[in-house]
C-alpha cells in the first residue's frame, strides 16, 4: 500500500487519494497552494460575490450560514457578519448527540453575534430508527448529522428564496486535493451523496426491515433539480477564499468572542466537533475501524501541511490516540437502545480486512501497513516547520447545566 | 439540422475519477458510477470514461466498472483505456458501452480499426488524438512514451477515417486542465480535413470556452472533464447559457438557468429581489418520469 511521504495518509483514503511520483499526496500539493496563493486577491473575489448577494429590499436575509456549536462556525459568522457586513440567517441542524459545551457555544454564539437561526431537531424515534439502518447498512453512527447538516441549510435556501449558502472549509479540497483552491468549487448534491451520504440517500432507507417509512425520511429529502435552479441556490465554501487554519482561526475566536473548548478523547485538538459527544469518539472509533485511521490522523496531517508538527511528532500523536477506545459508548448504546455486544457485533461487518485480523485469543488485531520510509527520501519532501509548537488551548468549563447521563437535546438561550 | 453535443470526459485513474492537468498532476475526484449519475441528471449529451492507466500499464478494461456506470447512464457512453482486441471491444459493448475510443492502438495497428469497425460498425469506434504544440507546430503525442511523434497531423486524420473510425476525438495536451480555452486556431485547421465528426476536448473553463467555440468552428461536439465537477447543475446551467446564444443546443431537463445573469467567473448571479420575493409561495411540483 502506498503512503504519503509527507502526511500519514495511504492511498485508501475514503475521499481517494493520488500519490504523485515524488511520492506526496495530492492533499499535500494542493495545501502547498495555502502559501502561494494571493489571498487578498482571493478575498476581494469574495467581496466580489458576496456584494452581488446583499437584499436590497431589506426583506430578507443575505446568505445562510450552517453552524453548530464547534468546528470553526464562530470564524464563518465572524467573517461573514462583522468583516463583511453581510446580514445572515444562520440554521443548524440538531445532532442531539450535543454536549453541555456545544449548546453553551451555540447559545453564545447567536448572543455574540446577535444573528436569527433556525434549528431542525428531527424527531427522536425517526433518528434512532435511521441511525440503526445506517449501522447496519453503513457502519454509520453519522449518517443523520452528516445528511441533516448537509440538507437543512439548502431545505431553507429553497424556502425562503436565500440563495447562497456560506460553508467553511471544503473537506474534499483541506484532505485529499480533491480540486485546487483556483477551482472555486461550490456546494452539489453529488459531493454530499458520494462522500456526507457513503451513497446512500435519504429516500434508499425506505427499507420494511428496518422499519423506515417516507414520513421518517422525510426530513432529510433534498430539494429537487427545478427548486433549486429556480432559486439559483449556490453554497460557496469560505477556504477557496480565506487561507484556511483551523487552528489559528479557533485561537481567535477564543479570544473575541469566548468560544470554549472541550479536551476530546481520541485527539489533541479540543477545538473542532466539541459539540458532540461522539464525533470524536463512538464515531471516530468506528472510522479506524472501517478506515484503519481515525481522526487524529486527519488533524496530525493538518497540522504537519501547516508546519506545525513533524511528520515523526505526528506519527507518535497517532500511535497515541487512534488506539484509544471511546469513552461514551455506554451513552450511545443506551440512547439507540441496543447492548454493546449488539453494538460491537454490528461495526465488527464492518471491520476493514485491511487493517484487522483475529489474534490466536480471537481479539482484534490491528495490522500496520505502514512501512517505514528511507529518511532521505522523507527530507526530500519535507516542510520546515514555521511554529515550535503546537498546543491546543483548553478554556475553563463555563457553568454547566447537562444532565451527564444523556444527551440534551435542545439548549437555553443563556 | 444536427445539434451540437456537449460531452463530459471521466478520467479514470485506479478506479476513480481524477482531474487530470497537463497529462501529469492529477486530483482524485470520486466514484465513476456518482459522476454518471448527476452527469445524467444534469442533462449531459454524451459521457467518455477513458481510463489512463490501463493500457500504459498493459491491463483489460475494467469492464466490471462499466457494467456499473452503464446501469445509471442513459446517454450513449463511450469508453476507452486498454482496448486492444475484438475481444475487448466486444466486451466492453456487453458491458453497456456504446462506443469505444482507441488512441495508442491506431498508430500501432491502424488495422485493427478496420476490423473493429466491419464488427461493430463504423459508429462505434472514435479515434482518439492527442495533439501537442512543439515550437509552434502542431504534433502527434504518444502519451504512453511521454513524447512528439512524427507524422503529419492531417495525414494521420484522413488515415484514421479510411481506417473506418467514425469519429475523431482530438485532445489538446498542452491545455488539458489549465482552462485556456479551446484551441481555436488549430480546430480550424483540422476540421474540414476529414469528414467524420471531430469532437475536441481540452481547454474548456468555463461556458465562454464553448460559445467561442461553436461560433468560430464548425465543430460538432466539445468534451470538457474537469470543469463538471466543479459547481451544482454544471452541466445544465452550461447548455442554458449556450441555448440562449445558439439554437443548435439539447435541452431537454425539466429544469435550467437561462433566465440567470453570470459574474465575471461565470457563476449564476442572484436573481432580483422582488423576483424572489414572488416566488415566496408559488409552489414547485417536481418532475415524475
Amino acid at each position: 500500500m502506498k503512503y504519503c511521504k509527507r502526511c500519514h495518509y495511504n492511498e485508501l483514503h475514503p475521499l481517494n487519494l493520488i500519490i504523485d511520483e515524488e511520492g506526496v499526496c495530492s492533499g499535500c500539493r494542493v495545501h502547498e497552494e495555502k502559501d502561494e496563493l494571493n489571498w487578498e486577491e482571493k478575498s476581494s473575489q469574495l467581496n466580489e460575490i458576496l456584494n452581488q448577494y446583499r437584499n436590497i429590499s431589506e426583506n430578507n436575509y443575505d446568505c445562510i450560514i450552517p453552524v453548530s456549536g464547534a468546528r470553526d462556525s464562530y470564524f464563518i459568522v465572524h467573517i461573514i457578519k462583522n468583516v463583511f457586513k453581510m446580514n445572515p440567517l444562520l440554521v443548524t441542524y440538531n445532532k442531539q448527540f450535543n454536549t453541555d459545551a456545544g449548546v453553551r457555544n451555540l447559545a453564545n454564539l447567536r448572543i455574540k453575534f446577535g444573528c436569527d437561526i433556525m434549528t431542525l431537531t428531527v424527531n427522536p424515534e425517526s433518528v434512532k430508527k435511521i441511525t440503526r439502518a445506517t449501522m447496519r447498512r453503513l457502519g454509520s453512527i453519522y449518517w443523520h448529522c452528516l445528511a441533516g447538516q448537509t440538507v437543512f441549510p439548502v431545505q431553507i435556501a429553497v424556502k425562503f428564496k436565500i440563495p447562497l449558502i456560506i460553508w467553511g472549509a471544503h473537506q474534499g479540497i483541506d484532505q485529499v486535493g480533491m480540486f485546487s483552491h483556483l477551482d472555486q468549487v461550490e456546494m452539489t448534491r453529488k459531493y454530499r451523496k458520494e462522500h456526507d451520504l457513503m451513497g446512500l440517500e435519504a429516500e434508499d432507507l425506505i427499507d420494511s426491515f428496518d422499519e423506515i417509512t417516507y414520513d421518517d425520511i422525510k426530513s432529510f429529502v433534498y430539494p429537487d433539480n427545478e427548486s433549486i435552479a429556480r432559486v439559483g441556490v449556490r453554497g460557496i465554501y469560505l477556504n477557496n477564499f480565506i487561507r484556511w487554519d483551523t487552528k489559528a482561526q479557533h485561537e481567535e475566536m477564543l479570544k473575541l468572542y469566548d468560544y470554549e473548548t472541550l479536551e476530546q478523547t481520541r485527539t489533541f485538538d479540543t477545538y473542532n466537533d466539541v459539540d458532540c459527544y461522539n464525533y470524536s469518539d463512538v464515531h471516530d472509533y468506528i472510522k479506524f475501524i472501517k478506515h484503519g485511521y481515525g481522526k487524529i490522523s486527519d488533524h496530525v496531517n493538518r497540522e504537519i501541511r501547516l508546519k506545525r508538527l513533524s511528520r515523526e511528532q505526528g506519527l507518535e500523536l497517532i500511535n497515541k490516540y487512534s488506539i484509544k477506545k471511546p469513552e461514551n459508548l455506554a451513552k450511545f448504546t443506551n440512547w439507540l437502545g441496543i447492548t454493546e455486544n449488539s453494538f460491537h457485533y454490528i461495526i465488527d461487518q464492518h471491520r476493514n480486512p485491511i487493517y484487522w485480523r483475529r489474534n490466536e485469543k480471537w481479539e482484534w488485531e490491528y495490522i500496520n501497513q505502514f512501512i517505514e520510509f528511507d529518511q532521505n527520501e522523507v527530507d526530500a519532501v519535507r516542510l520546515n516547520l514555521v511554529e515550535k509548537t503546537c498546543n491546543f488551548n483548553i478554556t475553563p468549563v463555563k457553568k454547566s447545566s447537562d444532565h451527564k447521563s444523556q444527551y440534551i437535546i435542545i439548549g437555553k438561550g443563556k | 439540422m444536427l445539434k451540437k453535443r456537449i460531452i463530459a470526459t471521466l478520467v479514470i485513474k485506479n478506479g476513480i475519477v481524477v482531474q487530470s492537468i497537463g497529462f501529469k498532476k492529477y486530483l482524485p475526484v470520486g466514484k465513476p458510477d456518482i459522476a454518471v449519475e448527476f452527469l445524467n441528471d444534469w442533462g449531459i449529451d454524451e459521457i467518455a470514461i477513458i481510463d489512463i492507466d490501463a493500457t500504459k500499464k498493459g491491463l483489460k478494461p475494467d469492464y466490471k466498472l462499466i457494467e456499473k456506470v452503464s446501469k445509471k447512464c442513459f446517454v450513449p457512453l463511450s469508453v476507452g483505456g486498454g482496448i486492444q482486441t475484438l475481444d475487448d471491444v466486444r466486451a466492453l459493448t456487453q458491458s453497456g458501452a456504446d462506443k469505444v475510443i482507441i488512441n495508442n492502438l491506431c498508430f500501432k495497428s491502424p488495422d485493427k480499426i478496420t476490423e473493429f469497425a466491419l464488427a461493430f460498425g463504423n459508429q462505434c469506434i472514435i479515434a482518439s488524438v492527442d495533439l501537442k504544440r512543439e515550437q509552434n507546430e502542431i504534433k502527434i503525442f504518444d502519451y504512453t512514451l511521454n513524447k512528439t511523434i512524427d507524422y503529419n497531423v492531417i495525414d494521420y486524420l484522413k488515415n484514421l477515417e479510411h481506417y473506418g473510425a467514425g469519429e475523431i476525438l482530438l485532445n489538446f495536451v498542452d491545455r488539458d486542465g489549465l482552462y485556456k480555452g479551446f484551441d481555436i486556431d488549430v480546430i480550424n485547421q483540422l476540421t474540414n480535413q476529414v469528414s467524420i465528426p471531430i469532437i475536441v476536448q481540452g481547454g474548456a473553463k468555463n461556458v465562454n470556452s464553448f460559445i467561442d467555440l461553436f461560433e468560430k468552428t464548425s465543430i460538432e461536439a466539445a468534451a470538457a472533464a474537469n470543469f463538471f465537477h466543479f459547481s451544482e447543475h454544471s452541466v445544465t446551467f452550461t447548455k442554458s447559457i449556450l441555448s440562449n446564444k445558439l439554437s443548435s443546443i439539447r435541452t431537454e431537463t425539466n429544469f435550467g438557468y437561462s433566465d440567470f445573469k453570470t459574474d465575471s467567473n461565470l457563476r449564476i448571479l442572484k436573481k432580483d429581489d422582488d423576483v424572489l420575493e414572488k416566488m415566496l409561495y408559488v409552489k414547485i411540483e417536481p418532475e415524475i418520469i
